[in-house]
C-alpha cells in the first residue's frame, strides 16, 4: 500500500514537472519573440528616425539602412482599397444572409456562409495564386482597354487581401446579427421598419462587435503575406501616382519583412527587424483595439 | 357591427406542421379582445399573422384572408411594412432595445415611420406615448439612461410606449405578463383597459382570470382552431362547449 | 399606398444585395475552378506521376512534387506532436494551477501571440530559432551518431526540423486557447465527483483530459490545417532545398506552400511550371480541405 502510494506521488510530480516545462516554454518562446522584434527593431527605427518611414532602402551592402517608405506606402494603399470595398460587402453579404426570408434568399445566405467559411480554410498561398491565375486569364482582354494591364499588381494584391478578409468580417457580423434575441428583432420588425432599416438598427445596438469584426478584417489584412506573394509582388520604390498605379506591382511591409530577411546583407536584416517592429506596433495596436472593443460585450 | 379585424379560414403551416387550422374570427373596434387557450394551441401564431411577424419564420405557408383596417394583410400587393404600422405589437418577453435610451426606445417607431416633423413634436409624441403607458412620472428625469436599467415591469411598460408612439389602431399583446410580477401585472392590467380608449386590443394570455379581468370579448383557442367566442361575461358564466367550461373551470389538461 | 406597394416591386433591396452574395459565392467557385484549370496540361501530360516522385528540373519540364508533399506532412505532422504537448501545458498550467489573477494576463499574452503576423514569427525563426536549435539540439544529436535517421544540418540551421518547431510554436496560442477553454467549462460537479475518489490533483487533470478529448481533437485538427498552409514562415526557415529524404529532418528541404512561394518568381519561364505549381496548389487545397471535413466531423458528434 505504501509502495503503491509513493509511485502514484512520483508518477504525479513527473506530470506537473512536465506541464509546467510546456507552460514555461511556451510562454518563454513567444516572449522571446516580443523582446527580440522589440529589441532588434526598435534600435534600428529609433537610430533612423524619423526617415525610416519615408526612405527607400539603401543599397545593399552599405552601413546605412535606408527606409521603408514604399512599403509602408503600399501597405496603406492595399489595405485601403481592400478595406473599403470589403467592409461594405461583408455588411452587405451579411445582412442579406441573416435576415433573407423567401426561400431562394434563405438558400443563397447559407450558400453563401458555407462558400466563405470554406474560403477562410483555404492556405492563403492559394488563394493568392489563383487570384494570380484569374489576373493573367484577364490579361489579353484588359489589355485592350488598359495598356498597362498586368497580373502582378496594386489591383491584384487589393484582390487578394479582400479575399482572404472579408470571410472573417461576413462570419463574425453574420454570427452578430444571427445572436440577436428573435424577440428583440420581431420588435423592430412590429414597428413597420423594412429589412434594410431593421438590419441597420440591429446594426448600431451590435455596435462594438461590429467594429472589433472590422478591426480583425483590417489585422489580417495588414498582416497578410503569402497572398501577396503572386499578386503585389513587391516593389522597393515609390509608385508613380496616377492611374496607372493599380497595374503596376507594389511593396508591403511584409514583403519587406520577408524578402529583405531572406538576404545575406547585414543593412537589409537590419531593415527587416525594422519594419517587423512597425509591423508588431500595427498588429498590436488592432489586437488591442479589438480587445477593448469586445470587452464591452 | 363595425369590426377592425376579420380573419377568414386561416390556415398557418410551418415546416410541414398545421398551426392553425381554420381560424374564423372578427374583432370590433375599441374593444379589448382576449385570446385564451393552453399553450400550443396557436395563440400567439394567430397574434404574429395579423401583423406578418409570421414572415421571418422558415418554412411558413399561410392560406386565407386576414383583413386589418381595411387591408388584405396577405394580398400579394400589400406591403408588410405598411401592415406593421397600423399594428403595434407587444411581446411576452419585455424586449426594448438595451443600450438605446429610454427615449430612443420610444422614438424609434416614429422615426422608422417619419411621423414627427420637428424634434419638438417627436418629444410630445414621446411624452405623450409614455403618459399613456403610466411610465412618465417614473422616466422623466432620466430619459436618456439606457432602457436596460429599468425593472421588468417598467420595460414592459416602456415597450407599451413604444408601440403607442406609432398610433396604431390595433395593439397586439402576447402574454404581455407573464414574465412579470404580481404587482407590476396588476399595474399593467390596469393600463390595458385604460388603453382601450385608443386602440383596439387584442391580447393572448393562457391565463382565464386575467381574461375575465380585462376583456369584452373573448375566444377560446384549441389545436389550431377558435372552439368558441363572444361576450367575456357570457362566457365565462354560460360556455356553450364543454372544453372552454373545463379550461375556464382550471380542469384542463 | 398602391403606388409604395409598386415602387417596392421595382426596387426590391434585397434583390439588389443578392448579387454581392453571388458575387462572393462564385469567386470562391472560381478560386477553386482556377487551380483545376491551370494544373489541367499536367494533369493531362503526366496523370498522378508528380504526386509520386521527387524531382523539379524545369529545363527538361520534370516534375515531381513528392519531396514537398513529403516535407508538408512531415513538418505538420512534426509540429502537431509539439505543440500539443506546448498547448496541453499551457492550458493545464492556466486552468488547474496558477491563481485566478493571473489568468488574464496570460490568456491576453497568448492571445496576442497569435495575433503577430507570421511573417515575423519567420524572421524571428531564421535569425533566432534555427541557429539555436542547431547548436543544442541538432548538433548534439549528431554527435551522439544519429545522423543516419535526422541527417545532418546545414550552417544556417534552416531545415525542416526548424520549420517544425516554428510552426508548433505559432499553432500554439489558437490550440491552446481551445482547450484552455473547455477544460475552464468543465462543470463543478464533474471535478468534485473526481476529487471525492481521493485522486491526486495531476491524476484529476489527467481524467480531465481524457473527459475533454473532443477539444482536443478539435485543437489537433485547427493546428495541422494551419501547420499545412502557413507559407511565409516556413519559407524563410525550411531552407528551400529539393530533399527526397524528407524523414530527414535535419536537413533542408521544402513544404508544398514554400515549393510555391520560392519557385514562383521564375516559373512563367517555362511551359509546365506554372501547371505543376498550381498542381501543387490544388493538392494541399485538397489536403486541407480533408482536414476541415474532419473537424467539421468531429465537432458535429460533439
Amino acid at each position: 500500500m505504501k509502495t503503491l502510494l509513493s509511485t502514484r506521488k512520483l508518477k504525479s510530480a513527473v506530470v506537473f514537472i512536465s506541464l509546467l516545462a510546456a507552460f514555461l516554454l511556451a510562454l518563454l518562446l513567444v516572449g522571446h519573440i516580443v523582446a527580440t522584434v522589440t529589441y532588434r527593431g526598435l534600435a534600428v527605427v529609433a537610430s533612423n528616425f524619423p526617415r525610416i518611414f519615408f526612405d527607400i532602402p539603401a543599397v545593399p551592402g552599405v552601413r546605412e539602412v535606408g527606409g521603408v517608405g514604399p512599403h509602408l506606402l503600399g501597405t496603406a494603399l492595399l489595405v485601403t482599397i481592400a478595406f473599403s470595398i470589403g467592409v461594405p460587402i461583408s455588411l452587405l453579404a451579411a445582412i442579406f444572409t441573416a435576415e433573407s426570408l423567401k426561400p431562394w434568399e434563405r438558400k443563397l445566405g447559407k450558400m453563401t456562409r458555407l462558400m466563405t467559411h470554406m474560403l477562410i480554410e483555404f492556405p492563403t498561398i492559394v488563394v493568392g495564386l489563383s487570384v494570380y491565375g484569374i489576373m493573367s486569364a484577364l490579361t489579353p482582354y484588359m489589355k485592350t482597354l488598359i495598356p498597362g494591364f498586368k497580373p502582378f499588381s496594386l489591383l491584384s494584391g487589393a484582390v487578394a487581401l479582400f479575399l482572404v478578409s472579408v470571410p472573417y468580417m461576413y462570419a463574425q457580423i453574420e454570427d452578430g446579427l444571427k445572436s440577436i434575441p428573435q424577440h428583440v428583432r420581431e420588435a423592430v420588425y412590429s414597428l413597420g421598419a423594412g429589412r434594410l432599416l431593421t438590419s441597420y438598427i440591429l446594426l448600431k445596438y451590435l455596435k462594438s462587435t461590429v467594429y472589433a469584426a472590422l478591426s480583425i478584417g483590417l489585422a489580417r489584412m495588414v498582416s497578410e503575406t503569402a497572398a501577396l506573394f503572386f499578386t503585389a509582388f513587391g516593389s522597393d520604390v515609390y509608385p508613380l501616382f496616377d492611374i496607372q498605379m493599380l497595374f503596376r506591382p507594389i511593396g508591403s511591409l511584409t514583403l519587406a519583412v520577408y524578402y529583405f530577411g531572406l538576404t545575406g546583407y547585414e543593412n537589409w536584416v537590419d531593415l527587416s527587424w525594422a519594419a517587423s517592429f512597425i509591423l508588431f506596433v500595427l498588429s498590436l495596436v488592432l489586437f488591442i483595439a479589438s480587445r477593448l472593443l469586445l470587452r464591452g460585450r | 357591427m363595425d369590426s377592425i379585424i376579420y380573419i377568414e379560414n386561416l390556415w398557418v403551416n410551418i415546416s410541414g406542421r398545421d398551426i392553425l387550422k381554420g381560424v374564423n374570427l372578427e374583432v370590433p373596434r375599441n374593444v379589448i379582445f382576449a385570446i385564451m387557450g393552453p399553450s400550443g394551441s396557436g395563440k400567439s401564431t394567430l397574434l404574429r399573422a395579423l401583423n406578418r411577424i409570421l414572415d421571418l419564420y422558415e418554412g411558413l405557408t399561410v392560406k386565407g384572408k386576414i383583413i386589418v383596417d381595411g387591408v388584405d394583410v396577405y394580398d400579394s400587393k400589400t406591403d408588410p411594412s405598411v401592415v406593421r404600422r397600423t399594428v403595434g405589437m407587444v411581446f411576452q418577453i419585455p424586449n426594448p432595445i438595451p443600450n438605446m435610451s429610454i427615449y430612443d426606445n420610444v422614438a424609434l417607431g416614429p422615426k422608422i415611420n417619419k411621423l414627427a416633423k420637428s424634434r419638438a413634436e417627436l418629444d410630445g409624441l414621446v411624452r405623450w406615448a409614455l403618459e399613456k403607458a403610466y411610465l412618465w412620472d417614473e422616466v422623466k428625469d432620466r430619459l436618456q439612461t439606457p432602457a436596460s436599467k429599468l425593472s421588468g415591469g417598467q420595460q414592459q411598460r416602456l415597450c407599451i410606449a413604444r408601440a403607442l408612439a406609432m398610433k396604431p389602431k390595433v395593439l397586439l399583446m402576447d402574454e404581455p405578463t407573464s414574465n412579470l410580477d404580481t404587482v407590476a401585472t396588476t399595474k399593467i392590467e390596469e393600463l390595458i383597459v385604460e388603453l382601450k380608449k385608443e386602440v383596439t386590443i387584442l391580447i393572448v394570455t393562457h391565463n382565464p382570470f386575467q381574461a375575465s379581468r380585462v376583456s369584452d370579448h373573448v375566444a377560446f383557442m384549441y389545436d389550431g382552431q377558435i372552439v368558441e367566442t363572444g361576450p367575456t361575461g357570457q362566457i365565462f358564466t354560460r360556455p356553450r362547449n364543454k372544453l372552454t367550461e373545463k379550461y375556464i373551470t382550471g380542469k384542463f389538461g | 399606398m398602391r403606388r409604395v406597394s409598386k415602387l417596392k416591386g421595382f426596387l426590391d433591396v434585397f434583390k439588389v444585395i443578392s448579387i454581392i452574395n453571388l458575387i462572393l459565392v462564385s469567386s470562391v467557385v472560381l478560386v477553386v475552378l482556377i487551380l483545376l484549370i491551370t494544373s489541367l496540361p499536367i494533369v493531362f501530360r503526366d496523370g498522378v506521376v508528380p504526386l509520386t516522385r521527387s524531382i523539379w528540373n524545369p529545363v527538361s519540364e520534370e516534375y515531381g512534387f513528392l519531396f514537398a508533399l513529403g516535407g508538408t506532412i512531415v513538418t505538420a505532422s512534426l509540429a502537431l506532436v509539439i505543440s500539443l504537448a506546448l498547448s496541453i501545458g499551457l492550458a493545464v498550467i492556466y486552468a488547474e494551477y496558477i491563481p485566478e489573477k493571473l489568468r488574464p494576463v496570460v490568456k491576453n499574452f497568448m492571445d496576442l501571440a497569435a495575433s503577430i503576423p507570421s511573417v515575423i514569427y519567420g524572421l524571428w525563426g531564421l535569425k533566432v530559432l534555427s541557429p539555436l536549435l542547431r547548436s543544442y539540439v541538432m548538433e548534439p544529436l549528431v554527435l551522439l551518431g544519429l545522423s543516419p535517421y535526422f541527417g545532418y544540418p546545414s550552417p544556417t540551421g534552416t531545415s525542416l526540423f526548424s520549420a517544425a518547431v516554428l510552426l508548433a510554436i505559432m499553432v500554439t496560442p489558437l490550440s491552446s486557447s481551445i482547450i484552455r477553454e473547455r477544460l475552464v467549462s468543465i462543470p463543478m460537479h464533474i471535478r468534485e465527483a473526481l476529487y471525492s475518489l481521493g485522486l491526486m490533483k495531476t491524476e484529476v487533470v489527467l481524467l480531465e483530459l481524457k473527459y475533454i478529448r473532443r477539444s482536443i481533437l478539435t485543437a489537433i485538427a485547427v493546428s495541422y490545417s494551419r501547420a499545412v498552409g502557413e507559407t511565409a514562415a516556413v519559407a524563410m526557415v525550411v531552407g528551400n532545398v529539393v530533399n527526397p529524404h524528407f524523414f530527414k529532418v535535419f536537413r533542408p528541404g521544402y513544404t508544398i506552400s514554400s515549393l510555391i512561394a520560392d519557385q514562383y518568381p521564375n516559373a512563367e519561364a517555362y511551359y509546365y511550371m506554372v501547371p505543376a505549381l498550381f498542381y501543387a496548389a490544388l493538392v494541399l487545397f485538397f489536403i486541407s480541405l480533408a482536414v476541415n471535413f474532419l473537424l467539421l466531423k468531429s465537432g458535429e458528434r460533439t
